[in-house]
């Protein structure tokens, strides 16, 4: 017996002593991480100094609700014992786009923030980027390019080595597809295991694609950029993500919060300037798509009113009518929608009706008192001297 | 994107360089001074030495920079510890800013105008071929009295800005280097670039601009450091002597 005891513990600590050998490996997510090699620590300090000029930057968005309420979403997506880890920088910039850093700085534009339609959808692209960070994407894919080039510089020298060269740079891009589609998985287990809607991140992207093909037709290229090129693309081809996300989705346990109406009410105060940036990317095809796709039959006061505003911006025959139309319809559903009233005054104005227009931008600033354009607005709502 | 475009970044320097064919640019260096500028003779001007702009690392064998920590670290501290040494020498005040201190956002707002301002003028005014026509005649750069907002603490006259790049060859680098040679090819060194630049503290005036397309020393060490130093510092208005230098 005694015998048997002491051949279990000597198989007990047979089995332990791998284990003891290599301690639990930490993560960038782990709290006291600190970068190990120089190659690790390279990549940090830049990142570092990069991310100092950033604070100073212009286009950031600085409103503390805001940013909490999106550090909220990627903590209750990756866990909040992860999610301090990482800085989240909102940039003011009207593409679709989120990066993040090797040392924690996540970049999330702010067409990101206008395109998603759900708090779900949010969390799919932060949990994407997060995984980016968690699993040290951007270090393994130094490494690669690294090794790689190296190999390519040599092939160099050797005659008929060009081929091979071109095979290198291409399973360059591949492993970054790879570690793409790996980010994109592992976002899902993320939002899945924390009760959102594993559907959202296929329908970012369903949508995403939409709008890349109104754009291909209306500037009559008829090539989608994203989807023209495979072999050198860095991303998997956005059809393919949809695809195989919509996929794995369905091997999830289903959910129907995608916390629509939080998310609506979070970035509510932001949405007239979002739409103001997207609208004067003078892209009328697909900031329409967009519009529509976020209305989904149903359009909001504050969707028509963003409709209003595009089709003032073309201004071609016949928009001005149906933007005024627009306005009309968004202030019916919502009289208090300050901007429509002062939109409304300015086309009204620029189509002549100067009474009914200087009435409208009085509506304007009875509603929002204290606005920024109050001294331009009070001089083209005053009326001339007789 | 950001990724895809480094990744593309990153490929292009790669295509560039293999095989190695591009020749070196002439190696020159350059310094202008302001028309006119001369320190006051009666009082020992004070010059504050902002934390050197540092880029150190290492060129792999297929040219990719890979930024070093460690290097950074040193070359940061001797090029500091140099300039303070090299103004003591010259008797001038050189004190040391900290960089991390208040008002660090307005720093780094005038590092990134002084960036872009210095960029124009080494391409139209010190070595570009197409001069500015308004320029072709004088040097009157400035970052504008903003300046003067930065360490009104530190009660400095001037202001002194270091850039140094420089990226050492890798021993893979060195290698095929060598075979590029062999089979008659050019060569690409390592690029060690560098330039300083004093600033009038009270209207953001660039006073004086010295820079090395090619410098020495290895700025890693203290004697390297000094080497560097001294070599951007060439040009640099004479204390007292009331007479500025011509460019």
């Amino acid at each position: 017996m005694k015998r048997l005891r002491n051949s279990l513990t000597l198989a007990a600590l047979a089995f332990a002593a791998p284990i003891a050998a290599q301690p639990l490996e930490l993560r960038p997510t782990n709290a006291g991480y600190q970068p190990k090699d120089a190659v690790e620590q390279g990549l940090w300090l830049e990142m570092d100094e990069a991310e100092q000029q950033m604070r100073a930057s212009k286009f950031l968005i600085e409103d503390p609700e805001l940013n909490a309420y999106v550090k909220g979403v990627l903590c209750r997506a990756v866990g909040t014992e992860k999610c301090g880890a990482a800085r989240i920088y909102l940039m003011r910039t009207p593409q679709f786009n989120a990066a993040m850093a090797p040392n924690g700085m996540m970049l999330v534009w702010s067409g990101l923030l206008l395109r998603a339609r759900n708090e779900a959808e949010l969390a799919a692209v932060l949990g994407h980027e997060f995984v980016h960070f968690e699993q040290q994407h951007s270090l393994k894919s130094f490494h690669d390019i690294k090794a790689k080039s190296n190999a390519m510089t040599w092939l160099g020298f050797v005659p008929g080595g060009m081929l091979a060269q071109i095979g290198l740079m291409g399973s360059v891009f591949r492993f970054n597809r790879e570690m793409e589609k790996q980010a994109d998985i592992a976002a899902l287990d993320y939002l899945s295991a924390s009760g959102y809607d594993p559907t959202a991140p296929s329908k970012i992207w369903e949508q995403l694609l939409g709008e890349m093909e109104v754009q291909a037709k209306a500037n009559k290229s008829g090539v989608v950029a994203q989807e023209a090129s495979d072999f050198f693309s860095s991303h998997p081809n956005t059809r393919d993500r949809m695809e195989y996300l919509r996929a794995a989705a369905q091997r999830k346990a289903p959910s129907s919060d995608d916390g629509a109406g939080r998310y609506r009410a979070a970035i509510a105060r932001w949405w007239p300037r979002l739409i103001d940036d997207q609208v004067k990317l003078n892209d009328f095809a697909a900031t329409e798509f967009l519009l529509d796709g976020l209305a989904r039959g149903s359009w909001t006061a504050d969707l028509l009113y963003a409709r209003g505003e595009l089709y003032r911006a073309r201004g071609k025959e016949g928009d001005l009518a149906k933007a005024e139309g627009f306005y009309r319809q968004s202030l019916t559903k919502d009289p208090a929608l300050a901007e429509s009233w002062r939109s409304l005054g300015m086309l009204l104005l620029r189509q002549g009706k100067s009474d009914e227009g200087r009435k409208m931008l009085r509506r304007y600033l009875d509603i929002a008192p204290v606005a920024g354009d109050r001294p331009m607005i009070e001089a083209m709502a005053r009326e001339p001297q007789k | 994107m950001a990724r895809r475009l480094s990744i593309g970044l990153a490929l292009a320097t790669v295509l560039a360089a293999s095989p190695i064919l591009a020749q070196a640019p002439v190696a020159t260096e350059k310094y202008a001074v302001r028309e006119g500028f001369a320190f006051t003779p009666e009082t020992p001007p004070r010059i504050l030495v902002f934390r050197p702009e540092v880029k150190v690392g290492e060129q792999t064998t297929a040219g990719i920079f890979q930024n070093n920590a460690e290097w950074h670290a040193a070359v940061t501290r001797e090029l500091s510890a140099a300039l303070v040494a090299t103004g003591g020498k010259r008797g001038i005040e050189m004190v040391l800013h900290d960089d991390r201190a208040a008002n660090s956002q307005l720093l780094t707002e005038h590092r990134a105008l002084f960036r872009l301002v210095v960029g124009t003028i080494i391409r139209h005014k010190l070595f570009g071929k197409d001069p500015l026509p308004s320029k072709v005649d004088s040097f009157d750069w400035s970052l504008g009295s903003g300046v003067a907002k930065i360490a009104p603490a530190a009660k400095a006259d001037y202001g002194l800005f270091l850039l140094s790049h420089d990226s050492f060859e890798s021993a893979g680098r060195r290698a095929a280097k060598l075979v590029a040679a062999l089979m008659g090819n050019g060569d690409i060194a390592g690029t060690h670039f560098g330039y300083a630049a004093l600033i009038d503290m009270k209207n953001g005036d660039i006073v004086w601009l010295g820079v090395d397309l090619k410098a020495g020393g290895d700025v890693r060490t203290a004697e390297g450091a000094t080497q560097r130093v001294e070599q951007l510092l060439n040009g640099f208005p004479v204390r007292a002597s009331g007479k500025a230098v011509a460019p």
